[in-house]
């Protein structure tokens, strides 16, 4: 059920009910999108909340699940990569994104659709396409969470730019970074790193 | 297990498939590491589970005396049968993995053995014990644990595993048979007694799937959901095409089909000298832990 939406131009609006019914020309099935989770009732039934204009429908990037118990709670879950020219959006639920830094894209002042809530940044870019060296950078950084949840490690921004850079250190090829020999580098450099700490293992 | 892709999701995929790099970071003919374990089923004369992946499948043979069919005196007989499990995919709770199920049976059996039972995998005429009256028939089971796509690579993989595990137990004749009469025979209990099967001639199932204007190896569930169509071409160490099944709605130009064959050949040679390194590698660790 719609409570209000964002007009571009930064106007809200209650809810009618052709809102309501007009949804489907913004979003759609298997349409994925970031919001808050303002409430989880009793029946099940979850209610989101996009509060700002930064949340709405994702595009341009890759979606990678963890089991939802190795993410780290944050303040943010938002993480702008500038060096690899790429967000990052760690969820909660383990559904982590990445995708094209949005400002790396050539923007198109002309489509300003309404996108339900998601205003001027994350516009529908159906159009862009990007560059294989954001490509790459998306994977790798797929990779290096993937790693990280294979050893059962704890996710967050530290671990995984630490992952992404020991594998362009290590001169590791994105495709060899799920085999057995990456994985056993990063659980030694993790082990020595604990006992320098003098963390029981 | 993909539960659905936005069409955003969609269009990165192929997007990255058409530059040459998957969402794995793989290029567009590499395979993804497998590992293969032997003799995990003891009752079965031979057995295997490989691992590709998240997809996971499990094979044995099993040999049982039997008569020869009256059309081919001198040879034993092999059935393939695959089950995909329940738990497998969503989609295949209840009843609905049957159909995959007959179709992927079907697509081993073509590529393996030929639909009259001859084939380049198996010398059946090693089969027989006495020749019109007794033979070894063999039934090869195959159980799909869990799928993320390239089930049938990874079930010729298993295959050829539980194949060149597989012990045959000797069977010494004691009384000459007249015309009608039965045989009688003993099998040998002796587990050093058991003769083995060379697999070196069974071929490997490369699986190349369509997804826009260009083909892939070794897809995942997500790729599979986007493909036009795929092709399974079985190949062997000789490099000759054992068998050809096509899946998918949409048509192939002919160049395109030629094109894949060739693509699939190059492929082949480097799955299979793997397969085999897996394989020896597997056999190491079982006898060290004997």
């Amino acid at each position: 059920m719609l409570s209000a939406v964002n007009l571009p131009g930064g106007i809200q609006r209650r809810r009618t009910v052709i809102d309501e019914l007009n949804m489907r020309s913004l979003f759609e099935e298997n349409d994925l999108i970031s919001a808050e989770v303002q409430s989880v009732h009793s029946d099940g039934s979850v209610h989101l909340h996009t509060r700002s204009l930064k949340y709405g429908k994702l595009t341009n990037g890759q979606l990678v699940k963890v089991p939802p118990y190795l993410v780290k709670r944050l303040k943010q879950h938002f993480h702008n990569l500038k060096s690899c020219a790429v967000d990052m959006i760690i969820g909660c639920n383990g559904y982590i994104w990445i995708c094209a830094a949005v400002d790396s894209l050539p923007s198109n002042p002309e489509i300003e659709k309404i996108t339900g809530d998601s205003g001027a940044p994350e516009m529908d870019s159906c159009n862009e396409s990007i560059s294989l060296k954001v490509r790459e950078n998306i994977c790798r950084l797929a990779n290096s969470i993937r790693v990280l949840s294979a050893l059962g490690f704890l996710i967050y921004p530290d671990t995984i730019i630490d992952t992404f850079d020991a594998s362009i250190s290590k001169g590791v090829a994105i495709k060899d970074m799920l085999g057995a020999e990456f994985l056993v580098m990063i659980a030694e450099r993790e082990a020595s790193r604990r006992t320098k700490n003098n963390y029981m293992l | 297990m993909v539960v659905g892709l936005s069409a955003a999701e969609r269009r990165y995929l192929t997007d990255g498939i058409a530059q040459g790099l998957r969402n794995d970071g793989r290029g567009l003919y590499d395979f993804r590491a497998f590992s293969v374990e032997l003799a995990i089923i003891p009752q079965a004369n031979g057995s295997a589970r490989v691992r590709l992946g998240a997809t996971d499948v499990i094979t044995s043979v099993k040999a049982e005396l039997g008569r020869p069919q009256a059309s081919r005196p001198s040879q034993g007989r092999v059935e393939i049968n695959i089950e995909c499990s329940s738990t497998a995919a969503p989609q295949f709770e209840g009843r609905g993995g049957e159909d995959l199920s007959l179709e992927l049976s079907r697509a081993l059996y073509r590529s393996l053995l030929c639909n009259n039972g001859t084939g380049p995998a198996i010398d059946l005429s090693a089969l027989t014990v006495i020749e019109g009256k007794l033979c070894w028939n063999l039934f090869i089971d195959g159980l799909v644990l869990s799928s993320d796509g390239n089930l049938l690579d990874v079930l010729a993989i298993a295959v050829k595993a539980a194949l060149s595990n597989t012990g045959i137990p000797k069977v010494e004749v004691t009384s000459a048979a007249a015309a009608e009469q039965e045989a009688d025979f003993e099998i040998s209990d002796n587990p050093d007694d058991f003769s083995g099967f060379d697999v070196s001639h069974v071929p490997v199932i490369i699986t190349l799937t369509k997804v826009g204007r260009t083909y892939i190896v070794d897809a995942t569930e997500e790729e599979e959901s986007q493909m036009s169509s795929a092709i399974s071409i079985a190949v062997n160490s000789a490099g000759h095409v054992c068998g050809i099944t096509k899946r998918g709605g949409a048509g192939l130009d002919p160049s395109v089909l030629l094109d894949m064959i060739s693509v699939a050949k190059e492929v082949s040679k480097s799955l299979l000298s793997t397969v085999d390194a897996e394989i020896m590698a597997a056999e190491s660790r079982g006898d060290d832990q004997m």
